[in-house]
């Protein structure tokens, strides 16, 4: 029963639902203990047991997902930016 | 791939999907759906929260594209419709379940419940169903899909308010006379309805609120606008500017007190990413992954390391470790075995256990906690009900005065000026500030409670919000509440012939090897203290989870395990009555054993949480008096209670005396706030004035607290008053300032020296004043409650 913690950049969030759907994924992955994200600068923060779970899984997770994991504050990692980038601006009416 | 022959046998639906917000929603669901064979095509939209798809029936069904819409993270809402039904119902069950679209049916007296997939299914089809079966049925009640009415009804508020505001902005360009009467009759009918229907809703229940004179004072802006616009020249002034800043003013105020509540509902989402989306279930012989909505009370649930209880069970083999401090606080692992209690949500630290499903979906204690979260944000507060009986004359008070206003103009001041007479009623109609009471109190409310929630304090309702502060005298249960989960050594006792350092040295080699974090504390007092020391070897180790551990360090066999365990190996543990027994300091004892003789015990504390002198310090400034309760001797809990910094303290009360100890504070003229965590604090935490559950507890005790601390943070019940404090503070000064403002300016108002745009705007910045101030709440550091 051990204990590591990974903190990683994470690319490809717009909404508020974006951070949801990592966590959700993470959280589900076997051998993680604890997840947060720190949502407007794209930093994912995992508390895993190495004996069941490994960095590279859990990179791969988020690959999966769709948000894949990258450096802490480069380029992508920001959803305010990613969200003026792209075509794709929320429009709720 | 399927390809275009196929496609006859598509089924098209429309699938409402909640929790779609972005792009990068759309497309991860897209392609999720993709990816399920028999799926053609699948078009997500999250302007209508809803996905098209295209599908082969034959081999797939609703359920499975619901568990993969659930899967990709999103939420599929169940409707659920009643019918009422004479006569025998089990044909028409049947016939009811094959429709397309039904998930389940239920029955109860006389009531079919069927649950519906959100595919736009015609309800007319239920009862055409059951009339083909000969049965006389009527659809009673429809709810769609109960969870998410709270995002829907953001969204709706949201079209509304800016229809408002996009009508708003060219009226204030001052455009002609008849095209300003068309803007103005879009904003008075479409986003304007909503204050229609509300004052409606809340004259139908006999009460006269805040939408009900908003729904005056528009409608008679818009009406003398209307009239003017239509017929007089075109040198009079028109007021459906003034008509759309009212409105949108009036609806960006609920909105943001949606947004306030939306913040709230994060400690939710927290909780509810503890439920695991798949498990290990028992088919047959073997164990498969299956999806959590598949797993029926009674199935069989291999729990392996690592993972999450997928339900509330009892384990029926095997043994395991598991951190319930999602719930409990208690970040220790619990030893589980055969006949223990899992909580669906806690998570498996070591060793593999079944489990038989006892309790699925909402009846666990994980949806408990969501539940009364949720609660907590629809439930009224006293002073929410004092403004709203203020509001209740206030409203009838102000029309009243607006008509005098009117008929005095018009009869005596300025005869005949209809202009004037009808500027000067709308004036005082539309100064009025009936919102510090409508909109500041609720507001204040739901801001408190949100911020309390981001900080990890659950208040379970805006009546607690309320009355956390004003406790006076705070009880402490101590186990638990007071002391920690992290286990220090603080007792070394080798018998006569061995030495301390042997005794430890013996031990931590074995508990090197172990996973029980009771041995992380004996190799953390090791590496402190014998820092230079090598580990010594050992050799077949063995870790019996419940029995302790064992090996062969040298030539002599090891054992370290509780006194019970050893004894059960028949291992003599009468020498140990020579040392001091540990365990009458409440400590855990690890009795080390060599060849088969006892040779000395080491005692592990639960001790005091860090923060919890601190904790004490402050609320003793704040000028609460604090006490301890605890089932401990005198000696042990004066110990304990002199570190902590409490002066009072109850020992050797037993658990169903602590109830009795609360009320015998009451009588003597206290508040009194209870803290405590597990069952036994229940008749106590009921019996308090202000009941707190650190660490979440058991669901009994939090059926009986009113203030939930999940992180199990001492610090957090300071802050829980002095947020409670702040709120009441900041309600206080609203309906203070509501009262002035409204005294003076409707006097003014009616006197007719403003003009009903300056009416608006002056009803507005009080209105957004008394929001703001409320919302400087979140920011709210430190404000200490001192007693008066």
């Amino acid at each position: 029963m051990e204990e590591k913690i990974m903190v990683t950049g994470v690319r490809g969030m717009y909404c508020r639902q974006c951070p949801e759907l990592i966590l959700g994924d993470v959280l589900q992955t076997r051998g993680v203990l604890d997840a947060s994200i720190a949502y407007l600068k794209g930093v994912l923060t995992v508390k895993f047991d190495p004996g069941i779970v490994s960095e590279e899984e859990l990179r791969r997770v988020l690959e999966n997902g769709g948000y894949p994991a990258c450096p802490v504050g480069a380029p992508g990692t920001s959803p305010l930016l990613n969200a003026l980038k792209s075509p794709f601006i929320r429009k709720k009416v | 791939m399927l390809s275009h022959f196929d496609i006859i046998a598509m089924k098209d639906i429309t699938l409402r999907i909640l929790d779609m917000e972005c792009a990068a929603c759309v497309s991860r669901l897209d392609r999720a759906l993709l990816h399920l064979p028999g799926v053609s095509r699948a078009a997500a939209s999250y302007a209508s929260s809803s996905a098209f798809i295209s599908f082969d029936e034959d081999e797939l069904g609703l359920g499975d594209i619901a568990v993969c819409v659930k899967k990709a993270g999103f939420r599929v809402p169940v409707e659920e419709a009643d019918i009422r039904f004479e006569g025998e119902p089990e044909a028409a069950v049947k016939a009811l379940a094959n429709i397309f679209g039904v998930k389940d049916v239920s029955v109860h007296d006389n009531i079919v419940t069927v649950f519906m997939w959100p595919v736009c299914l015609d309800t007319r089809k239920l009862t055409e169903a059951c009339a083909d079966c000969g049965l006389a049925a009527e659809i009673v009640e429809i709810r769609g899909g109960d969870e998410d009415q709270e995002l829907e009804k953001r969204m709706e508020l949201l079209k509304t308010l800016v229809t408002s505001a996009a009508c708003t902005a060219p009226l204030m360009l001052e455009v002609h006379p008849k095209l300003q009467f068309l803007i103005g009759s879009a904003l008075q009918f479409i986003p304007g309805r909503h204050f229609y229907r509300s004052a409606a809703r809340e004259l139908r229940s006999g009460f006269f609120g805040m939408d009900l004179l908003v729904s005056l004072s528009s409608t008679l802006i818009y009406a003398y606008s209307s009239y003017v616009a239509l017929t007089r020249k075109s040198n009079f002034k028109l007021y459906f500017t003034s008509d759309g800043v009212l409105l949108s003013l009036i609806l960006f105020g609920k909105y943001m007190e949606q947004v306030a509540a939306g913040e709230a509902s994060s400690a939710i989402r927290k909780l509810m990413r503890l439920q695991p989306r798949t498990a290990m279930v028992k088919r047959g012989d073997k164990f498969e992954e299956t999806s959590v909505d598949k797993i029926r009370l009674g199935d069989i649930v291999l729990i392996r390391p690592g993972e999450r209880v997928p339900a509330d069970g009892i384990i029926v083999g095997g043994r395991c470790a598991v951190d319930e401090s999602m719930l409990t606080g208690e970040s220790l692992p619990v030893d589980k075995s055969e006949g223990n209690k899992l909580i669906g949500g806690s998570l498996n630290r070591a060793g593999s256990a079944e489990l038989q499903v006892t309790a699925l979906g909402k009846a666990t204690v994980l949806e408990q906690i969501i539940d009364i979260v949720r609660r907590a944000q629809s439930e009224k507060a006293p002073v929410q009900r004092f403004a709203d009986s203020v509001a209740h004359w206030f409203v009838p008070s102000v029309i009243g005065a607006a008509a005098a206003t009117f008929a005095v103009w018009y009869r005596h001041l300025a005869p005949k000026d209809l202009e004037r007479a009808v500027l000067n009623c709308c004036d005082v109609l539309s100064v009025a500030c009936p919102c510090a009471l409508g909109l500041a109190t609720p507001t204040g409310l739901m801001v408190g409670s949100g911020a309390a929630a981001e900080r990890g304090i659950l208040f379970r309702s805006g009546t607690e919000l309320e009355n956390a502060y004003k406790a006076d005298c705070v009880v402490f249960d101590k186990t638990g509440t007071l002391t920690t989960g992290q286990p220090e050594l603080t007792d070394i006792y080798p018998l006569p012939g061995v030495t301390e350092r042997e005794l430890i040295l013996l031990c931590a080699a074995l508990e090197k090897h172990s996973e029980h974090p009771l041995s992380r504390a004996v190799i953390k007092y090791t590496s402190e203290h014998y820092p230079d020391e090598k580990p010594l070897e050992v050799t077949g180790f063995a870790y019996d989870i419940g029995s302790g551990i064992s090996g062969t360090v040298g030539s002599s066999r090891i054992i370290c395990a509780s006194r019970a365990a050893l004894e059960r190996k028949g291992i003599d543990t009468g020498a140990l009555a020579e040392i001091p027994d540990v365990r009458l300091d409440a400590k855990a004892e690890i009795c080390v054993c060599r060849d088969g003789a006892v040779i000395g015990a080491l005692g592990i504390a639960d001790t005091l949480k860090p923060e919890a002198a601190e904790a004490v310090r402050q609320l003793k400034e704040s000028g609460k008096e604090v006490w301890m309760l605890t089932g401990d001797n005198e000696r042990t809990a004066r110990a304990i209670a002199a570190k902590a910094g409490i002066d009072n303290v109850m020992f050797e009360i037993r658990p169903d005396e602590k109830a009795a100890q609360i009320d015998r504070l009451k009588s003597a003229g206290k508040t009194v706030c209870m803290v405590g965590d597990g069952i036994n604090d229940t008749p106590a935490l009921a019996t308090a004035d202000c009941a707190v559950a650190i660490g979440s507890g058991s669901d009994i005790a939090i059926e009986a607290a009113g203030v939930l601390l999940p992180s199990g943070d001492l610090k957090k019940l300071v802050e829980a008053f002095n947020i409670s404090a702040a709120t009441i503070k900041t309600i206080r000064q609203n309906l203070r300032w509501a009262l002035f403002y409204n005294i003076i300016s409707i006097p003014v108002a009616a006197m007719g020296i403003l003009h009903p745009s300056i009416c608006a705007a002056a009803m507005s910045a009080s209105s957004i004043g008394v929001l703001m101030h409320s919302l400087s709440l979140k920011k709210e550091k430190k404000a200490k409650w001192k007693k008066k």
